[in-house]
């Protein structure tokens, strides 16, 4: 009497090399995502922009009465890149949110305030400094 | 036999071999596609087949169309089928294969779109990815494995020619029992694509509109997701569809009918929204008609696009401009004359003025082009785009030169329109009040939003034009490029005028040289009441003739002008192009003092520790020592960029010639220590000369035909000015009052509006309004003191005779005015305030500003009765004026100070 049939091991073999080549497949899938959104094109940036808003690789920086906030340019709705203001306000060319210059929500369909990006003033260089992370 | 044909042909069990055909055709296209589509390239790829590679386009065109007509007839077909109820004589494994071919469907049709590579396609991966990421624990790996991520499109590419290409057709010969289409449907289809594919070319976006719009079949979605704050619902919503259309086989022909009933409304919907997103959408999620001529609904290419292009064409080798293909390059790569930053090599022709950089054409590729592209009104897609200087045309925006603000409040203030003469105003909003039209018929073509209308260099009539008002330079080249040009002698411009930091003062020159009269007093020019026929042989030493017919004689220039300095020699781009904040008036608008550069304490900065802005046209000029001490303003920060502390001394080198200017402090001979002195502004010693207009009157004449500056159109109606007398005489003093330091200070005023209106014949109105100027007529030497303490002019009072009389040991001051008095006011008609009066309101065009009262008048005329008996240098009495308290026991037994 066979243990297991030919058939039903074949399917056992296929089985558990599918399995692993999936799981393969799903870990190659992870690390690229890591490489490709922790590669920022330019993280230390000279601090001297005009107030209001200017657009920068992926980030919009506001600058208001000489104070400076920085936020991502993808749409909290759908990560559309926001490269359009409108007097005080930011507008995303694909689904019409409107945000205000200090990032948050005016008008949907965009729930989420615009992502802060949290930076560091390096007044000795005149720079500043964007966590990567962001 | 032949209406059977036809009725075969259209009938609706037709769409499932049309749709096989369709899909037939693709495959075979898209085959030939992938030889010359490059999807690592993929925008500039698709732009070659657009510009020269015709075969390759119209194989895209066709594989674009075929791929269309797939998708219809396929839904089609499923309605059909769902109409005849035949899904009950299906295999359920059949059944499932046909479910599952609907989403790979989709699939293969959305890559497509994605391997644009266009801006519409980056938006268009953006949002898929983050659909899909949303569905929890399987988002990601579903994300990742159809389209990788959003920088690359090699998943995208091998799915879409692979993956999603083999399922359905491998779905499709399951269902259809056929590995090729039948002869007849391919020949029913084939002309249907070839037509389309000859007269609609699919293009792609320029990457320059903020208008993102999806591919036809998913507007529907986009408006959908507009309405929606959690998108990811319709990614449930899709499935449910699916187990929807899944169920109508399973459940009884009743419930089946009702489901059906709610899928085909629903469809209908769909296609309601999706025309209406499709057509009435535009730009920045702004509703739109699609006869609007600014819509951009759908862009295609006219088979004119198909034309084979010279043998030339294909061997000429362009460089790509920002990495892209601009088919401007093709003709026009010989352009020369711009500096680096603007040169075509790096920004090509399509970023400054438009018109369609996809096109060998040369009527389309001009057409919707600008060719002055400094003009506001385009500026935001041209100068002002966010790769360019988007922060400065917002500051542009704000500034005064734009705004007109100054210009329009006090003539609101003086027509009686506004209760103060200040407040923030723009000339692009100002309507048809009568101190409106009175600002259109006279003033409003000078400000920056003024259109350029043509090409032409800059001259004394030059009014408006953006950025190109000041940034751009015809060298003798290029304007006999224009020439010819004009003549038809020439078809092509090469000679580009420079555009350039070298702001010359003919750039200033046509706009200021009115009013306060800047330009013109800065180089020594006084207006006079001659015209042109008087000075027929002009002697141009002694008199000007200006190209408005204006005639100017010669008078001293400014000490600064002497030396060869420009306009922008001093005033630097954030007085000149705005800072970002509305100013009312000019003076608040200006950042620089004279005491930044005449002092032996400056304060200074280097290169590094500078703004962006400044750090950038110092790299422009190859200025790249960052030890170099720049000097700074001291009110505002904002550095002299040709201005450096070396060696103790405050160097200027011209921005024109080069030349170094050696800059002198503030003399230990000014009179600064000496009471009331000190709070004197440095132009009130050193202003030779101010142009005083007398007695200006303006009517409104409703018949007569007038001209609209502000719309650059002719108009019923006009204001008509006409004045009496131009002085070029030393300016009169004045106090203005600093409300953030709480500080007063002397400074220069000419009569700003004196005017007499006559808006009809029965509504007349006089106002008597003195505005603070700075001349711009600078000498080195300071006046006389008796320039300002004996002279009725500077105090208020007008032309005449001030005398100092005594009789038996008692002075008194005695005015004899020139100018009789204005019946409105009772004042002669040059002066500000009367003898020895307060004056009223103030009478001046800032509520700020002010004439001397009686005390200050007082004060200044006791100095004056000193100087009719002492020289101005006499040291005994500068000892007493400079000893405080000056009390009168100090002065000799034989001074006689006067009574009032």
């Amino acid at each position: 009497m066979e243990l297991i049939t030919r058939k039903a091991f074949l399917k056992t073999i296929i089985g558990i090399t599918g399995s692993f080549l999936a799981y393969l497949f799903y870990k190659s899938l992870k690390i690229n995502d890591h490489i490709v959104s922790s590669n920022r094109v330019q993280s230390v940036i000279k601090n001297d922009f005009p107030e209001g808003f200017s657009f920068i690789n992926d980030i919009i920086l506001v600058k208001k009465n000489q104070k400076i906030e920085i936020f991502s340019d993808k749409c909290t709705h759908l990560g559309c890149k926001i490269n359009k203001s409108s007097g005080t306000e930011l507008v995303c060319s694909c689904h019409g949110s409107k945000f205000s210059d200090n990032g948050q929500v005016i008008s949907g369909p965009a729930l989420k305030n615009l992502k802060k990006i949290s930076f560091q003033l390096d007044n000795l260089r005149n720079v500043i400094i964007l966590n990567n992370e962001a | 036999m032949k209406l059977d044909s036809i009725k075969i042909l259209i009938s609706r069990s037709q769409f499932g071999y049309l749709s096989y055909a369709s899909f037939f055709i693709c495959i075979l296209s898209g085959i030939a596609l992938a030889f010359t589509f490059d999807p690592m390239n993929s925008y500039n790829s698709i732009s070659l087949m657009i510009l020269l590679n015709k075969p390759a386009l119209f194989i895209r065109s066709i594989h674009y169309w075929s791929a269309q007509i797939f998708l219809l007839t396929s839904v089609f077909h499923i309605i059909d089928h769902l109409l005849k109820r035949t899904e009950k004589d299906v295999k359920s494994s059949s059944w499932v294969g046909m479910i599952m071919l609907i989403p790979f469907l989709l699939y293969a049709m959305f890559s497509g779109f994605l391997l644009k590579g266009d801006n519409e396609a980056t938006q268009g991966m953006n949002i898929i990815v983050s659909v899909l990421n949303s569905i929890p624990l399987i988002g990601n790996i579903i994300s990742g494995t159809m389209f990788g991520t959003t920088s690359s499109l090699q998943i995208i590419y091998i799915n879409h020619i692979i993956t999603s290409a083999l399922v359905v057709w491998l779905l499709t010969i399951e269902h259809s029992k056929k590995i090729i289409p039948s002869a007849k449907s391919l020949l029913q289809v084939i002309p249907l694509i070839a037509l389309l594919s000859v007269i609609l070319i699919p293009s792609i976006s320029k990457n320059i509109s903020p208008e993102t719009k999806g591919p036809w079949y998913l507007t529907g979605i986009q408006e959908i997701f507009h309405w929606l704050n959690y998108p990811e619902i319709t990614i449930y919503i899709l499935f449910l569809i699916l187990v929807g259309i899944f169920s109508v086989k399973y459940l009884n022909n009743k419930a089946s009918g009702r489901l059906k009933l709610v899928l085909l409304i629903f469809l209908l919907s769909y296609s309601l929204v999706s025309v209406f997103a499709l057509f009435f959408r535009g730009e920045s999620w702004k509703l739109i008609v699609p006869w609007d001529d600014n819509a951009n609904v759908v862009e295609f290419l006219t088979a004119s696009n198909l034309k084979t292009p010279e043998d030339s064409l294909l061997k000429r080798k362009v460089p790509l401009i920002q990495g892209k293909i601009e088919s401007c390059m093709y003709c026009h790569s010989d352009v020369k004359g711009l500096s680096i930053s603007h040169d075509v090599a790096a920004i090509g022709c399509y970023s400054c003025h438009l018109g369609n950089p996809l096109s060998l054409d040369k009527i389309t590729a001009h057409r919707g082009m600008t060719l002055t592209p400094g003009n506001l009104d385009v500026a935001e897609k041209t100068c002002g785009t966010i790769n360019c200087h988007p922060g400065i045309l917002k500051r542009v925006g704000k500034s005064l030169m734009t705004s007109m603000s100054g210009v329009i409040a006090v003539n609101k203030y003086t027509f009686g329109e506004s209760k103060t003469p200040d407040g923030y105003y723009n000339i692009e909003n100002i309507g048809f009040t009568p101190a409106e039209t009175h600002l259109r018929g006279l003033c409003a073509g000078c400000h920056l939003s003024n259109n350029k209308l043509k090409p032409a260099p800059i001259d004394e009539l030059s009014r408006g034009g953006g950025c190109s008002a000041c940034h751009l330079n015809y060298q003798p080249e290029s304007i006999a490029d224009l020439e010819n040009l004009k003549a038809g002698k020439k078809s092509h411009f090469v000679n580009h005028p420079e555009i350039t930091l070298k702001v010359t003062d003919d750039h200033c020159f046509g706009c200021h040289s009115r009013s306060g009269r800047i330009a013109t007093n800065y180089e020594g020019w006084h207006e006079t009441h001659l015209n042109s026929k008087d000075v027929t042989n002009i002697d141009k030493s002694k008199f000007r003739l200006l190209q408005d017919g204006r005639v100017f004689e010669k008078k001293n220039d400014d000490v600064h002008h002497k030396a060869g300095m420009m306009c922008i020699d001093c005033h630097n781009s954030y007085e000149i192009m705005g800072d970002g904040t509305k100013y009312s008036h000019k003076e608040n608008a200006v950042k620089i003092q004279c005491i930044d550069c005449h002092t032996d304490n400056p304060s200074t900065i280097t290169k590094d520790k500078m703004d962006q802005e400044s750090q950038r046209i110092l790299n422009i000029r190859n200025k790249t020592d960052l030890n170099i001490k720049y000097i700074v303003s001291k009110g505002t920060g904002i550095p002299y960029l040709n201005t450096i502390y070396k060696d103790g001394r405050i160097i200027t080198e011209l921005k024109s010639s080069g030349k170094q200017l050696i800059s002198k402090p503030v003399s230990t001979l000014c009179g600064k220590d000496i009471q009331g002195h000190n709070r004197m502004d440095c132009a009130t010693c050193h202003t030779a000369w101010a142009p005083q207009c007398i007695g200006c009157h303006t009517q409104y004449y409703p018949e007569m035909t007038g001209w609209d500056n502000l719309t650059n159109k002719e108009t019923i109606g006009s204001w008509l000015e006409k004045d009496k007398e131009f002085y070029s005489d030393f300016p009169t003093l004045g106090v203005t009052f600093d409300p953030k330091s709480k500080n007063s200070k002397v400074t220069t005023f000419i009569p700003g509006m004196v005017l007499s209106i006559s808006k009809s014949k029965n509504e007349k109105s006089y106002k008597r309004l003195f505005a603070p100027a700075f001349s711009h007529t600078i000498s080195a030497k300071s006046v006389p003191c008796k320039t300002c303490h004996n002279n009725p002019v500077a105090l208020g009072y007008g032309r005449g005779e001030l005398k100092y009389v005594i009789n038996n040991n008692n002075g008194r001051w005695i005015f004899s005015q020139k100018f009789s008095n204005f019946s409105s006011d009772n004042l002669p008609e040059d002066a500000w305030i009367g003898f020895l009066q307060n004056s009223k309101n103030n009478n001046s065009t800032r509520t700020n500003t002010r004439p001397f009262n009686i005390e200050e008048q007082k004060k200044i005329l006791t100095i004056g009765s000193c100087l009719t008996c002492h020289k101005e240098n006499d040291k005994k009495m500068i000892a007493v004026l400079r000893s405080t308290p000056f009390t009168k026991k100090k002065l000799s037994v034989k001074c006689i100070v006067p009574i009032w």
